[in-house]
């Protein structure tokens, strides 16, 4: 039995998951936690993205064994922290989706940029955002909404 | 070595070719023509409140009858005595924001509060939606109509009950947020109608006043996508995130090089795995566009079901696999664009004798590789066999199609398959067609419980519809005043069955509008091809377009023309032969085209001096239904590293419906057109596919997009028209366009890394 | 003429030196103090067959233990074919080789090899039909092995289905497409002679001797070569270019080599792949863990241990690693100041796992910070694992890593491969495109 720290609850992975099955799995498959997506399964697009103890990590190729006690924190609950929440009001202000798949992981990154860097350049952009594709082409958008976000105060 | 023909090949090239056809022919005049279709109230509106659809007469009744209140749930609109609103989208929402413009369209002419309505996907039933699809632009032209019908066909009986009740003139009751109103004070909501409302006669179609777009309070503005709060909280949407009670989880292997059948597997290895519950052989139709052979391994969860397949020993059967290589392709298309084919597709004047006579003359021959759609949200169904009904949930784009893809692949009739539309990670094309689908039902006939096939990355690269390669050999004349005088056009591409050309791999119509020469002469030599082609956004227009748009510049080089005023002159030739015949499938306007030439010229700054190394690039198109002009201002380094300084896109897609998705479709799609133009291929090689995710296949990321693009729509009174492709095809041209201007290298294939460039 | 004399004869004896220095080079444990005797003399445990786990065991798992420790496998399949079926490409200076199918195929395989004949190519490097193999064929390592453990390794082999896969044409240049040259180098370079104890060292070290030398062959990609293309000893285990990939210095040098390497540290690394703050293997290492040394018994990787600890340290020109990680933000660190391009493909395509510290959120596997090839200023290894990516089967699960050779060009390998040593290593690389794409060709499989 394996105890979880996701989004402030404890949940609880039964002995039928193999501890090498990837975080992003667990969510999906076990515990009814849909939005974090698959695209790719290697790292490359960043629609997995979670955040373990803060930090954006591709719950894809994190085994749950390896998560512990970390905190983790998906798109469902990252609404409740103050960044995430503003991320979240700055993409639906400017229309940021299209077909919205790779959202959830966009807006984990960009989470995790404003938590380390609040007023974050177009340099600090291309390097946080870098990670997660989006076969739409919402990019112009994603740094517009991004900037928007920072300039609003907490 | 020629390959041979497969027929069951060649029919699914011919199944996707129809579709294709299907969703390609817009009307020109709105959707469908006024009266041919009646509304009806649907069942149990008594306790909904009010429920109106549409039928086709004749055998929609009977439909109606049949399906009952669950149908009727699920009409277009739905007023509850509370004043809620709910409105049903008919088609599927791929990130074009069809959703939200299909509710905007019916509110506006309803009159409802946009902040009250409630938008819900339709259930899959063309008896009463008709085309539930969405593909090739065409959902806003073919719903225009229904769409607008329905929301002024409501309000009707809303006036009309108000009428009654109030005894007052319906004419002077006037409608707004969800409310009616009256001079005298008198005023309701439509909830409190909604019940009387359902009583009234349903109005003729014919009779409904629709509004002027001067009168408009919602179209034509910014607004949120309705699924957004869901989409930017992770709520379930998509296709991928359907879960039902006792579901197990499926993966699917089909052979790498397409044909490829299953002589056998390593089944009780297998099947030994902790958590597989079961694994099997599908037969499958053979036709790639249903279900190809495979092996389906069912599982406990979706990572079991793929530590399997990474498992899984399959001895293939490779006698009818394709052997397709792109090396040889593209060494065989070079060697064969040298000789002009007998019989020309189009000949029109006298080429031969404007080559000899002609100012000038230039050639030049162009290339482009196959690329795949790789939308983000792989392929996935959820697929249940219960009762002798197949019911499905799926990300299809186009589902109506699914009910007779699933009758056929499961033995059914139509009326015992239930499809429900999910919302779709990406579509540009590629779920036109509805393998996944099939195979989920294929699967789920062997097992008891609902069942959800997951094709991983590598399964949607190995096992696409991909945009075919083209090659074209240029000829092209200017006259003495500089304008163009002759074009011939040698296509060298591909065929399934041996006789005409593959699915997307025909020149296509849009062409000829958009290189208008007195003598044009088009040829077409087909290579055999057994791997399958399909649409992909904006078919044959996304490359097409680049290889004739950048041939464009070179002839206005070579007339020594200002290039706007050598596109000007072409798109206003009057040639007969070019006209368009039909004028109910095809819109094509010299005005509108000259109006977005013009505008583009005049806001990215036409003729401005730019500095050593920086360049301007316009093109244009005409594509599915919209023109569309696009520049690009750009420079290159030493390295060949581009900067992208500013993209501009002027497009006439006549009204708008939502200003901040249209503005989003014209950024999305020049997005993504930089990033097929300089990154994208699939090569084939022994009829394997040698790209298998996303690292092998470099999409643009966020530190390469362009950081402005400016969009600017001419809005008219045509009929409005849709904005998912036409925004794509341009683009490339205007930046190859600019990359000769600012160093004088021009790109005559694609992707751009492969000739050095980076951006 | 006296001093002409003189002179020639100066001339000859230098030359002569220089003949002998090049040729008779000391064997592989020839380092060690003691000196060596015949097995059948040696009193002590018997350092070579199997451990005592399988003491018990039919011939065929034995075979099937000492097949694992001799890593067979990894040259005898090519990426993607049956296994043991050949057609691995050797890309060698003089050309390309193909190692051959020892599936017991009757036809294309070994299935019609008597005993002898099998230990006449495993000692002698003679083929059955007597033509003499090319040395990428280690015969000259398994010259150590024994009889009886060379023909327990047959036996395994006869037992694996056979696969019917001719060999490929070698494509060598003249002179070395000549194999009737191999008898001259084999005069100097092929002892022939078996495993020989050194009872001056311990029982575990001669276990540890035997694993390396006669089985595991690890001089063949570790120690350098001379002008022969022969193992030198003299620098045994300082390291070495081989196909494309570099293999490390495995000496007991503090700076470059093991000396600053734990036991334990060493022990966990031979059998999984891995150890904290050294990182993982990838590449030809990688596949020599998971076909070869994740089989190996605890005490066999013990005595492994101690054997590489014993070899002399040999001086290599590696900076010391670097274990400090870079800072969090990509505006900071050694890679500041550099041209952008290795930025943005790193940004893009590997900080999600590698983070910007090179310390992985995700898998301790992904952690660059401390490891080898990045602190190599050469970055042959982190540009060949960026090439053809990492994927490992552990008892932890696959690691994977994608390959990016296909999509990315070589000026982007390049940029990110410099970027990478630069942030995460002690010392930055200077690679071109050309660099990469000559590392592409030298480990190509084709």
């Amino acid at each position: 039995m394996l105890r979880l720290q996701i989004n402030g609850e404890e949940r609880l992975v039964g002995d039928d998951v193999d501890p090498k099955t990837p975080l992003l799995w667990v969510l999906r498959d076990h515990l009814s936690l849909v939005g974090s997506k698959f695209g790719c399964g290697v790292a490359q697009c960043g629609a997995c993205t979670v955040h373990v103890d803060g930090k954006p990590v591709r719950s894809c190729q994190l085994t749950v064994g390896n998560v512990g006690a970390k905190a983790v924190t998906t798109i469902e609950g990252i609404g409740k922290t103050p960044n995430g929440a503003k991320i979240q009001a700055a993409w639906m202000e400017i229309e940021v989706p299209q077909c919205g798949y790779c959202q959830a992981g966009q807006i984990m990154s960009a989470t995790a940029l404003l938590n380390s860097t609040p007023s974050p350049s177009d340099s600090d952009i291309d390097a946080a955002m870098a990670g997660n594709i989006c076969r739409c082409g919402t990019y112009i958008r994603i740094r517009q909404a991004i900037k928007n976000a920072a300039a609003k105060s907490v | 070595m020629p390959a041979k023909i497969n027929t069951r090949f060649a029919q699914s090239d011919a199944y996707i070719s129809q579709l294709m056809r299907d969703v390609r022919d817009v009307p020109a005049q709105g959707a469908f023509p006024m009266g041919r279709r009646t509304f009806f109230k649907l069942a149990g509106a008594g306790a909904a409140g009010l429920v109106l659809g549409f039928h086709l007469p004749g055998e929609a009744f009977a439909a109606t009858a049949q399906a009952g209140k669950d149908q009727a749930m699920n009409a277009f609109i739905r007023i509850a005595p509370d004043n809620s609103i709910t409105i049903y989208s008919k088609a599927p929402e791929i990130g074009q924001g069809i959703k939200t413009s299909f509710g905007l369209i019916i509110a506006e002419e309803l009159d409802a509060d946009w902040n009250h309505v409630v938008m819900e996907q339709a259930e899959i039933n063309p008896k009463v939606y008709g085309n539930q699809g969405a593909g090739g632009s065409t959902s806003i032209p073919r719903a225009w109509d229904q769409l607008r019908q329905a929301g002024a066909g409501a309000k009707a009986m809303l006036v009309a009950a108000a009428a009654k009740q109030w005894k007052v003139d319906p004419s002077q009751i006037t409608a707004r947020d969800s409310m009616l109103s009256h001079p005298s004070g008198k005023s309701a909501t439509y909830g409190s109608l909604a019940i009387a409302a359902a009583n009234m006669p349903v109005p003729d179609p014919k009779s409904l006043k629709l509004k002027a777009r001067s009168e408009y309070r919602l179209l034509g503005r910014r607004h949120r996508g309705v699924d957004d709060p869901k989409v930017v909280t992770g709520q379930p949407l998509f296709g991928i995130d359907v879960q039902l009670p006792d579901m197990v989880y499926a993966s699917y292997t089909k052979c790498p090089a397409a044909g490829g059948k299953v002589k056998s597997f390593n089944d009780a290895e297998i099947r030994a795995l902790p958590g597989v519950l079961d694994c099997f052989v599908v037969e499958g139709t053979g036709v790639p566009a249903e279900v190809m052979p495979g092996v389906a391994i069912v599982a406990k969860d979706t990572w079991t079901a793929f530590q399997a397949k990474n498992r899984l020993k399959v001895d293939w059967d490779l006698s009818e696999a394709s052997k397709d290589s792109t090396t040889e392709f593209s060494a065989r298309a070079k060697k064969l664009a040298a000789s002009f084919p007998g019989k020309p597709v189009v000949d029109i004047g006298n080429v031969d004798n404007a080559f000899a006579n002609a100012a000038k003359t230039v050639e030049a021959y162009y290339e482009y590789p196959f690329a795949a759609h790789a939308p983000l949200e792989p392929q996935n169904t959820t697929a249940h066999w219960h009762d002798g009904v197949i019911e499905v949930w799926s990300p299809s784009q186009q589902p109506n199609r699914g009910l007779a893809n699933l009758a056929k692949v499961t033995g059914v009739k139509e009326d015992k398959v239930v499809i429900h539309q999910t919302r779709v990670g990406g579509g540009f094309g590629r779920r036109l067609v509805n393998d996944y689908m099939c195979e989920a039902a294929a699967i789920a006939l062997k097992v008891k419980t609902p069942v959800k096939l997951q094709w991983t990355r590598e399964d949607d690269f190995n096992h696409d519809f991909y945009r075919p390669a083209g090659y074209h050999q240029f000829k092209g004349a200017v006259d003495k005043n500089g304008k163009l005088d002759a074009w011939q056009e040698h296509f060298i591409t591909f065929t399934a069955d041996g006789k005409k050309e593959a699915s997307g791999a025909n020149l296509t119509e849009n062409l000829k509008y958009s290189t208008i020469a007195p003598n044009l002469r088009r040829g077409t030599t087909m290579m055999p091809l057994v791997i399958p082609t399909g649409a992909w956004r904006a078919p044959g227009d996304n490359a097409q377009v680049f290889a004739n748009q950048s041939f464009m510049h070179e002839l206005s080089l070579t007339a020594g023309r200002d290039h706007v005023q050598f596109l000007l002159d072409a798109v206003n030739t009057r040639v007969p032969e070019l006209a368009p015949k039909d004028p109910k499938t095809v819109n094509f306007s010299p005005a509108r085209a000259s109006a977005v030439i013009k505008l583009c010229a005049e806001k990215a700054g036409w003729g401005k001096t730019l500095p050593q190394g920086s360049g301007l690039g316009l093109a244009w198109c005409y594509s599915h239904a919209g023109h569309v002009a696009q520049a690009v201002e750009l420079s290159v380094d030493a390295n060949k590293r581009i900067t992208i300084h500013k993209v501009t896109v002027v497009i006439d897609v006549g009204p708008i419906i939502d200003m901040a998705g249209s503005e989003a479709q014209a950024q999305g799609a020049s997005t993504d057109a930089l990033s097929t133009a300089m990154g994208l291929q699939i090569n084939i090689e022994n009829g394997r596919i040698k790209q298998q995710n996303y690292n092998d296949y470099p999409t643009l990321r966020m530190p390469f997009a362009p950081k402005v693009i400016e969009a600017h729509f001419i809005q008219s009174d045509n009929p409005p028209t849709g904005m998912g492709e036409p925004a794509f095809p341009a683009f490339a041209p205007a930046l190859g366009n600019a990359i000769f201007s600012a160093t004088g290298e021009r790109v005559r294939s694609l992707p751009l890394r492969n000739l050095g460039y980076s951006v | 003429m006296k001093t002409f004399g003189i002179a020639i004869a100066v001339i000859i004896v230098i030359a002569l030196g220089i003949a002998a220095w090049l040729l008779l080079i000391p064997g592989p444990i020839a380092f060690a103090s003691g000196s060596t005797v015949a097995l059948s003399d040696y009193t002590g445990a018997n350092p070579t067959g199997v451990p005592k786990e399988l003491a018990q065991a039919d011939v065929i798992k034995r075979g099937e233990y000492l097949a694992h420790a001799a890593d067979c496998i990894a040259c005898h399949t090519a990426p993607g074919a049956p296994a043991y079926a050949g057609g691995f490409a050797f890309n060698l200076p003089f050309g390309t080789m193909y190692s051959t199918n020892i599936t017991p195929d009757k036809e294309t395989g070994i299935g019609n090899y008597t005993d002898q004949q099998f230990l006449d190519a495993l000692h002698k490097g003679v083929r059955a039909d007597g033509q003499q193999l090319y040395p990428a064929m280690s015969y000259t390592s398994y010259a150590y092995m024994t009889d009886a453990d060379a023909l327990a390794i047959k036996a395994y082999l006869f037992t694996l289905p056979a696969v019917h896969a001719p060999a490929r044409e070698n494509r060598l240049s003249w002179p070395f497409n000549q194999r009737g040259l191999m008898a001259a180098w084999n005069l100097f370079y092929k002892s022939d002679e078996r495993f020989r104890p050194n009872p001056a060292q311990s029982a575990e070290w001669n276990r540890g001797a035997y694993l390396a030398e006669a089985m595991g062959h690890c001089g063949e990609c570790h120690t350098p070569r001379n002008l022969a293309y022969a193992l030198n000893n003299r620098s045994k285990f300082a390291g070495a270019l081989t196909a494309g990939w570099r293999a490390y210095n495995i000496s007991g040098d503090k700076a470059a080599g093991l000396g600053d390497w734990t036991d334990a540290d060493l022990s966990t690394y031979l059998s999984t792949g891995h150890a904290d703050g050294h990182g993982g293997s990838a590449g030809p290492m990688g596949e020599a863990t998971d076909n070869s040394l994740t089989f190996l018994t605890p005490g066999d990787i013990h005595a492994l241990v101690v054997y590489l600890r014993s070899v002399p340290a040999q001086q290599s020109d590696l900076p010391h690693t670097m274990e400090t990680p870079a800072p969090a933000s990509h505006r900071e660190g050694a890679t500041a100041g550099m041209d952008p391009r290795g930025e943005q493909v790193f940004a893009g395509a590997c900080a999600a796992c590698h983070d910007w510290t090179g310390v992985s959120p995700t898998s301790k596997y992904a952690t660059l910070t401390g490891v080898r090839a990045v602190n190599d200023p050469s970055a042959t290894n982190v540009a060949q694992t960026i090439i053809n990516g990492v994927n490992r089967q552990t008892a932890e699960g696959t690691i994977f890593m994608p390959g990016f050779g296909e999509a990315y060009s070589d000026d982007d390998i390049a940029a990110v491969s410099n970027y990478v040593t630069t942030r995460f290593g002690a010392q930055g690389a200077h690679l071109t495109a050309n660099d990469i794409a000559s590392l592409r060709k030298q480990a190509a499989q084709q």
